[in-house]
């Protein structure tokens, strides 16, 4: 049986610890309409629509299941209008079964007792669609850790190093090739993308040395065993839905720690949650002498031409 | 004849007025207050006497005070970006903001805490910053995902909500609201009453069925006996206060006065010959356009959300154990308002009981959460043979309301329903 997982920042040490390793779906362009169009709001989370004409388009047949994460914005409603997609026959029956998964990142005692009946939850539906728990599975923090390191090392290109981690998170077997990045620093903050075009555009003008977006993604990989994987939830920083003020702290962290020059800002024409957040980065930055580029609006899955940039970003 | 309010209605706005009154008086004079979202546990602050500021009510203060096109503004000259939600975003910005004599009251003084519900995705990020601002404790409180929205809700809910919610939800949920009175006894330094909040929780059920009977008796009534615009703050006030003597009190009172005009044959417009729902949160810059269909057209909004919900929401039978009945009212308060199947599903019944001829759908882009659904409802509620306009506007935001155009698509709409009679 394979399963699929829809969402950013995927918790495989929680997976792994009860020996499931899922492939990540969350990037999985399907941009051309179907039957789910007449659904889906114009201002519907980009990743979210796409998932939706994907199971609609018969494109993850090849799955038995996928676990949308609630606490990845957009997931939630993407699950629940693809069991409402399922209700109405707008789904094929063959698609896969969607399951809502909440695992909060939080460890007080009531949050840790809530993730571990959400994955007793998860453990049944899917031991019900055949589900048979791997022995000694792993998840990919491992190499997650790597591409950040390498990739501010400016050993990885930052397009390669995100064309790399979509390939570990989607189970194929990808390396990252050899790179030797150089000038500016940046940083790409907000809202996480679909594809490396921007990354690429960036690595033409010095080293993208930090992704938000793979931060999220290794911080929400590691752990070994339960206890471990779901602390490690609780202490994302980046994770969207953190209800406790880490991120910007933890942002001021990096920017010193990886010696960035210039943060490249950017988010969905429809976000709803990073903008919130950008003022006080872009604070952050002043109060650093980092400097600050506030790309606006971008599509998830950029063209080359959406990228408006230059020397100085 | 021209439409009369109801007495009470009046009465309903006096009160608040005074409660508005009382509420500024204490917290000049020192009162530490909470500044909480609509969908949280208040009954726990008003359980234990401690005042509280509802941000969704602050914010329709701003847009009364018209403050909130400058809100607004500021809000963007702050580097907010157009597209976040405004609703309940823009007494956080005020506070921010920070300038007296662009708030109402002059301002709030700084929170002795914050509690917030994350059911959409911005609200920790909101209410951060507006804790970072006043140094204030912050309760928020996880809002995880039901398994599968399971209807008909508004019928398992009432009694078999421990299965419809989830044991591990309700959990959660209640084990928060037992942190969020170890918060506020804290600030306040009382004792939270168990017995007393039993009584308590059964004064909010009777007023709740209150309006249940207020709801069905106008559901029913031959001809529209009260506008929406009435409905409202003679539900949402009571609702505010909801448990106390005058709340309770005035559900009767209103429930009378309905059956009263019913019995009496009074209406609305006495040739009522469209029936009309407004589906969305209240448009609080422009209450004139619920009636500006009636005199031409005979067309009445006839349902709004909040009456009908008063009961579907709340009525959580406790079978002893009231925290629990309360964390089965929270769990999914709002949610069920905006998520599919739910809302269709609910929208689609409610609509049936009211004998709806057109649905007015409120799709407020910028709030993403009061928007999804809209397609998957508007659908349903023509299979059920209702009518449907939508209007691209936001709840709070007149910088983009253009009355004009969402009156021509309603009257496009009515006449769509009169041509199909």
């Amino acid at each position: 049986m394979r399963t699929g997982v829809f969402g950013f920042g995927a918790p495989y040490g929680v997976f792994a610890s009860i020996g499931l390793v899922p492939v990540d779906v969350t990037l999985h362009p399907t941009q051309r309409p179907t039957a789910a169009d007449r659904y889906i709001e114009p201002f519907m989370d980009p990743f979210a629509a796409s998932v939706l004409r994907g199971m609609v388009a018969g494109e993850f047949d090849d799955l038995d299941a996928i676990i949308f994460l609630r606490d990845s914005p957009g997931a939630m409603i993407a699950c629940q209008y693809a069991f409402e997609l399922a209700r109405r026959g707008v789904t094929p029956a063959d698609a896969p079964a969607p399951i809502m998964l909440n695992i909060l990142p939080a460890d007080h005692a009531a949050a840790d007792r809530f993730n571990r009946a959400e994955l007793d939850r998860l453990t049944e539906t899917l031991g019900r669609l055949g589900w048979v728990a791997e022995r000694g599975a792993e998840g990919h923090a491992g190499a997650f850790d790597f591409l950040v390191q390498a990739q501010s090392a400016g050993e990885v290109s930052g397009e390669n190093a995100f064309d790399t981690r979509a390939g570990v998170a989607a189970g194929r077997t990808v390396m990252a090739a050899p790179y030797a990045g150089q000038g500016p620093r940046f940083a790409l903050l907000g809202a996480p993308l679909g594809n490396g075009v921007l990354h690429a555009a960036l690595d033409t003008l010095g080293t993208l040395a930090i992704d938000q977006q793979a931060l999220d993604q290794a911080h929400a990989a590691r752990g070994t065993g339960l206890p471990d994987a779901l602390r490690a939830q609780a202490a994302n920083p980046f994770a969207a839905r953190q209800p406790k003020p880490l991120y910007l702290p933890a942002v001021a962290d990096i920017l010193s720690e990886h010696r960035i020059d210039r943060v490249v800002w950017q988010v969905d024409a429809h976000d709803d949650l990073w903008g919130w957040l950008m003022p006080q980065v872009r604070a952050l930055c002043a109060d650093l002498g980092v400097g600050f580029t506030d790309l606006g609006f971008l599509p998830r899955w950029p063209e080359p031409h959406d990228i408006v940039i230059g020397e100085g970003v | 004849m021209a439409y009369e309010p109801l007495a009470i209605s009046a009465e309903a706005m006096g009160y608040q007025r005074d409660w508005t009154r009382s509420l500024r008086s204490r917290i000049e004079n020192g009162a530490k207050f909470a500044f909480v979202n609509a969908d949280t546990p208040h009954e726990i602050f008003h359980a234990m006497d401690m005042p509280m500021v509802v941000n969704q009510w602050w914010s329709s203060v701003i847009a009364a005070k018209q403050l909130s096109t400058y809100t607004l503004d500021r809000g963007a000259a702050m580097g907010f970006h157009d597209s976040l939600a405004k609703y309940s975003a823009m007494g956080v910005i005020s506070a921010l903001d920070g300038d007296p004599d662009k708030q109402p009251w002059g301002g709030l003084p700084d929170p002795a805490i914050l509690c917030a519900r994350q059911s959409s995705d911005d609200q920790q990020r909101l209410f951060q910053m507006y804790a970072d601002k006043a140094g204030t404790r912050l309760a928020l409180l996880h809002s995880p995902a039901a398994a599968e929205n399971l209807n008909d809700w508004w019928v398992r809910a009432r009694d078999d909500w421990e299965a419809l919610y989830g044991t591990a939800r309700l959990d959660l949920m209640q084990a928060q609201i037992t942190d969020l009175i170890a918060d506020v006894e804290e600030i306040t330094g009382r004792r939270f009453d168990h017995e007393g909040f039993g009584a308590y929780m059964e004064q909010i059920e009777k007023q709740e069925l209150i309006f249940e009977e207020a709801s069905r008796m106008i559901a029913a009534a031959e001809r529209m006996p009260v506008r929406i615009g009435e409905q409202i703050p003679n539900v949402m006030i009571p609702q505010w206060h909801r448990g106390s003597d005058w709340a309770v009190g005035h559900a009767e009172r209103f429930r009378d006065a309905v059956g009263e005009r019913i019995a009496a044959g009074r209406a609305v417009v006495d040739d009522e010959r469209v029936r009309m729902m407004w589906i969305g949160a209240g448009l609080w810059f422009d209450t004139k356009f619920y009636t500006a269909f009636e005199e031409e057209f005979g067309a009445v909004f006839a349902w709004s959300m909040y009456l009908p919900f008063a009961a579907d929401g709340y009525v959580r039978r406790s079978k002893g154990d009231y925290l629990r009945a309360l964390a089965a009212r929270v769990v999914t308060m709002n949610e069920q308002l905006h998520q599919a199947p739910w809302a269709n599903a609910w929208l689609v019944k409610q609509a049936r009981d009211y004998r709806i001829d057109l649905a007015v759908v409120l799709v407020p882009e910028a709030d993403r959460p009061s928007g999804y659904a809209t397609n998957f409802i508007t659908e349903d509620l023509r299979e059920a043979g209702v009518e449907v306009v939508e209007i691209h506007a936001d709840m709070v935001d007149a910088r983009k309301w253009n009355g004009a155009r969402a009156k021509a698509d309603v009257i496009d709409g009515i006449r769509r329903v009169r041509g199909a009679t």
